[in-house]
């Protein structure tokens, strides 16, 4: 045989959204969203499919998981995958995903981002590296609308006892099918628990064009992994200082800030950090944690008897 | 030289495993290998052996042990029997796959229910596919030179797998019979001192048995596979030097026994085997052409050379001591494996299957003769009316 | 012999359990890892059972270990342990090894430690290995998820114990006491102790008496798990002086055949004090309180009674 496999296997009504969301704590607004945007595919006779990223589960709080829909007009071929590869919709249920995540990776041409956040959306343009394919971004306040909701219910594949689209799902359902038509408003809204929610996202969204034309998309191939890329039966050598495999910086969504001057040097913060990242303190000590690693979990503010610690919004800063 | 003794299985394995000079020894009773480690105790409390002997709590805790122990870089030896074995199944990926040459001795005993110490070669049979080199020692003194045999090759360099060194319970296990055991300088050199490649020392630290995703899986998965690819080379080197060193002589896959004009034979593993050649040599007496061809290596299987050596003949009965229920063609292991082997070379060698022997009832010499009867048979007409008969109610 | 501390001051500045694990935002069994890694120093191995902290700290294909670590299933972490000890043992006696012998760190979760690895850690704890066993206990199986393990407390909702209109109160058993059943029954046990991060430098030296007992050592550390008990990532050290203060964990050592308590409130909180800020118990009626109010203040009044028979 001799065909073009690239083109034998091409499904080009194919609707790939992809959310991103924190772990445990937002797993389930991740979930919310590709349910609903499925749920309402499937009304209108669409193929769909929904699923969580299964190697990113166990899901841990604070960690980057992604959840996914596939909707097409035609049967799926591509079924059994991992990931979308080449999301249409990239959905952020945390503005701090923008940070040291790759969200637009493998994006196709002129697709859209919507993002949960108060900010504008040329803010949150300044921190996204590569917007080449990136058509329309749009922001909205979701967690302002519909509150938050954190629930075990629904993970591994179980149902979610609280329902689908009770809160920032809802809202940001609501926020994409304005930004693209992948399925009708009517069919979204009843695919979910918080009507009023939705309807806000997709009335309230402010959504801003970023390029209308693009370069020819040419994705990479992927190379599996050979026998030789592993270390002998994957045994690796112990780490010194840091496990640069594992960074866990872009997990952080506020970021402690310290307070020289209020600081007695009691190291409590320093004892308590599960991640060993506060910074022994010494009077000379310049920097308070190591960002590369922090994970942001505030431990160190609530234990600081001095207050000399608080916790800013990870996107107040542009580095 | 060494000299002569008249013992069992048991003893014989004990023997070895003294002369190993095994470091960490993990017992648990469980009739009929549980003579191993009564040896073995005996030997540690007179001063013969310099070994840890743990009392573990259970099999599954026996392969644990002895796990963390060989990735600490202790030479081990553990052992069991029957549902014993099957206790323990989840810790042999885990140590394959880690790469620990654990050596494990097994003595047959059938699964329950119901219980029955006879023996049968299912349990073991049943952990064929984890990457352990497996294979079954007919007589005690196969026992003693297997254990030998399989300490060199699972701790070679291009190997490091664990091993199940097979012996049919009580026929092997506790009948005694002569046995030459080999003095500590012949088995000083045949086997250099374990070296573990992981490092659980402090002054190379290591991360053993990490979490992967799964496109770390098909690389780990083909280092094992290359492993015991690699395996099949260096059982023949081992066998060989073997053979140099002790003077005893074996074929590392497949040995034949009167097979040269031979137009039907027995395809067989284990003591049973030995019934097999008795009987094959009285049919000889009276001008038949019969012989038996003993698989040595189940794991890795010898593809190529149970291929060449069974497509020689006209009609080939593969014996299976085990059940396999529901498996295709109703026979079992041996059966399934060698129509493997023989795929495509067309329909000049017919194969049929006997399961005998179950609950460690004796495959008799009436039996094998029945066998060879129905084999000249299918030779004769070419024809194979079923393709498994159990014993002794089907023949 | 490894020194105890006095103050947080006095503690290494060293790590061997690193910055880059996938554990949670205020995790309380990672908190427990550092303390316990460092409290143990470079010449150690540490023993790791499936659970969390194989998981979490190991995904994928790395670990945050500057010392030695093994996988070990989460049914045998105390086989795994029992044989690292055993062949330094031998190897050294038959001069194998020449080296010092390092400390075998068993950091086993509470399904590990008190349901599917208990035979494992009693046979090691029977058998006189010279291992130190740590059961973190964040009261679940959390790495698949947040599932009933013996520990989670009676009324917890979990995935395996959520709670409906037939069945109210979710869990519906009592917890074991690993630190109770160890302790009773072992006769070669050398050192016993339950600890938690509310009280580091204390945690700090159990870990190294644990060690430096010739024998096993047996530790049960609370961690809380701000995902299975569902409160937000800082409240973690809260959570932990809580669950002491209102007596839904205790601390105390037994060394030498001598009970001591290492920590008693002046004046017992009520647990609703605890129960009320962590989501799996939010679907509790002031009856379900009570019950659990009984049962907590019905065992503080057993150990004090055994503390004081036995000290």
């Amino acid at each position: 045989m001799n065909l073009d496999v690239k083109k034998l296997f091409e499904e080009p009504s194919l609707i790939q959204i992809t959310t991103w969301a924190r772990g445990v704590i937002e797993n389930k607004d991740a979930r919310d969203v590709v349910f609903a945007l499925a749920n309402a595919g499937s009304k209108e006779g669409k193929y769909v499919q929904a699923w969580e990223n299964y190697v990113d589960l166990p899901d841990r709080v604070g960690v980057p998981v992604r959840a996914y829909a596939r909707i097409s007009d035609e049967p799926l071929l591509s079924k059994y995958v991992y990931e979308n590869e080449h999301p249409d919709v990239v959905v952020l249920t945390n503005e701090a995903l923008v940070k040291g995540n790759d969200v637009l990776q493998g994006m196709k041409p002129g697709g859209v981002l919507i993002v949960n956040t108060k900010r504008d959306p040329e803010y949150i343009l300044k921190f996204l590296k590569d917007t080449t394919y990136l058509g329309t971004i749009g922001c909205i306040d979701a967690t302002e609308v519909a509150g938050h909701v954190q629930t075990l219910s629904g993970a591994e594949g179980a149902t979610d006892a609280s329902g689908i689209g009770v809160g920032v799902g809802a809202v940001l359902a609501g926020a994409v099918v304005k930004a693209k038509s992948i399925v009708k408003p009517e069919n979204v809204l009843s695919s979910v628990q918080n009507e009023e929610a939705c309807r806000y996202g997709y009335d309230e969204v402010r959504l801003v064009t970023v390029n209308t034309t693009f370069p020819e998309f040419k994705p990479a191939p992927k190379k599996p992994l050979g026998p030789e890329d592993l270390p002998f039966a994957g045994t690796v050598p112990s780490v010194d200082k840091e496990n640069e495999k594992r960074i866990t910086g872009n997990w952080r969504s506020e970021r402690p800030v310290w307070s020289k001057e209020r600081c007695t040097n009691c190291l409590l913060c320093w004892v308590n950090c599960p991640d060993s990242v506060v910074v022994y303190k010494t009077p000379e000590a310049a920097d308070f944690t190591n960002l590369k690693y922090c994970k942001g979990c505030g431990i160190c503010a609530e234990v600081c008897p001095t207050k000399a610690i608080t916790m800013v919004p990870e996107l107040d800063f542009e580095d | 030289m060494g000299k002569k003794r008249l013992i069992s299985g048991v003893v014989a394995t004990a023997e070895a495993v003294r002369l190993a000079d095994v470091d960490v020894i993990t017992s648990f009773p469980i009739r009929p290998y549980t003579g191993i480690m009564s040896e073995l105790a005996r030997m540690v409390a007179d001063g013969e052996l310099d070994a840890e002997f743990i009392h573990a709590d259970g099999e599954h805790a026996q392969l644990s042990i002895v796990y963390g122990a060989s990735a600490a870089g202790a030479r081990t030896f553990t052992g069991s029997s029957g549902v014993g074995v099957t206790y323990a199944m989840e810790v042999y990926s885990p140590i394959s796959g880690t790469r620990l040459p654990v050596h494990m001795a097994i003595a047959d005993r059938t699964l329950d229910p119901p219980g029955d110490f006879g023996s049968e070669h299912t349990e073991a049979e049943s952990c064929r596919d984890q990457c352990w080199i497996q294979g079954w020692a007919a007589t005690p003194q196969e026992a003693l030179d297997l254990t030998l045999l399989y300490y060199r090759i699972g701790e070679d360099p291009r190997v490091l797998l664990p091993q199940y060194a097979c012996q049919d319970g009580y026929f092997v296990s506790h009948i005694a019979g002569e046995v030459e055991i080999p003095d500590e300088g012949q088995v000083k050199e045949f086997l250099p001192p374990y070296k573990n490649k992981h490092s659980l020392n402090i002054s190379d630290p290591m991360i053993i048995g990490a979490q992967i995703e799964p496109e770390m899986g098909p690389p780990l998965q083909y280092q094992r596979y290359i492993a015991i690819q690699e395996a099949r080379k260096v059982i023949a080197e081992a066998y060989k030097e073997f053979g140099e060193i002790f003077g005893r002589k074996y074929s590392p896959f497949v040995e034949e026994y009167m097979t040269d004009d031979a137009e039907v034979v027995i395809f067989i593993q284990g003591a049973h085997s030995v019934t097999a050649r008795n009987v094959a040599l009285k049919l000889r007496n009276h001008g038949e052409k019969v012989g038996v061809v003993q698989l040595r290596t189940l794991r890795p299987f010898p593809t190529e050379i149970v291929r060449d050596v069974l497509s020689r003949f006209k009609a080939v009965g593969a014996v299976d001591n085990s059940v396999n229920y529901g498996i295709a063609g109703d026979g079992g292991v041996l059966l399934s494996e060698a129509r493997t082997a023989l795929y495509g070379l067309g329909d000049k060698t017919k194969t049929v299957g006997f399961v005998g022997g179950l609950g460690g009832e004796v495959i008799t010499m009436e039996e094998f003769y029945k066998m060879y009867a129905k084999l000249k048979e299918i030779a004769k007409t070419g024809k194979v009316e079923r393709d498994s008969y159990w014993l002794p109610y089907e023949l | 012999m490894l020194e105890t501390v006095k103050t947080l001051r006095d503690m290494p500045k060293e790590e061997y359990y690193v910055p880059g694990h996938r554990t949670c935002a205020g995790c309380g069994p990672a908190l427990v890892y550092r303390l316990v890694a460092k409290a143990a120093g470079p010449n150690t191995i540490f023993v790791g059972p499936t659970g969390c902290m194989y998981v979490a700290n190991t995904s994928y294909g790395c670990g945050p270990w500057a010392v030695p670590w093994i996988h070990a299933q989460i049914t045998n972490g105390g086989g795994v342990a029992s044989g690292i000890e055993a062949a330094y043992k031998a190897m050294m006696r038959k001069g194998k090894y020449t080296g010092e012998r390092p400390h075998a760190i068993v950091m086993a979760g509470d399904g590990g430690s008190t349901d599917i690895g208990l035979q494992a850690l009693s046979g090691m704890i029977y058998r006189g290995h010279d291992v130190l066993y740590i059961c973190y206990d964040n009261e679940s199986y959390a790495n698949t998820g947040i599932q009933t393990s013996p520990t989670t407390p009676w009324g917890a909702v979990t995935t395996f114990t959520p709670s409906g209109p037939a069945v109210p109160e979710g869990k519906r058993l009592w917890p074991k006491d690993n630190a109770q059943m160890i302790a009773h029954g072992h006769p070669e046990l050398k050192y016993l102790a339950t600890a938690s991060p509310a009280f580091p430098v204390d945690l700090f030296n159990k870990v190294r008496k644990g060690l430096n007992a010739e024998g096993p050592a047996y530790l049960h550390i609370q961690a809380p798990c701000p995902k299975g008990w569902q409160f937000p990532s800082n409240k973690t050290i809260e959570m932990a002086k809580l669950a002491l203060d209102t007596g839904m964990f205790q601390l105390y050592e037994l060394e030498d055949g001598k009970y001591k308590m290492s920590y008693m409130p002046k004046e017992r909180k009520p647990v609703e004090e605890f129960i009320k800020l962590q989501g799996r118990f939010k679907h509790l009626k002031p009856e379900h309180i009570e019950k659990i109010q009984n049962f907590v203040d019905q065992k503080v009044k057993a150990i004090e009674i055994e503390i004081a028979a036995l000290s």
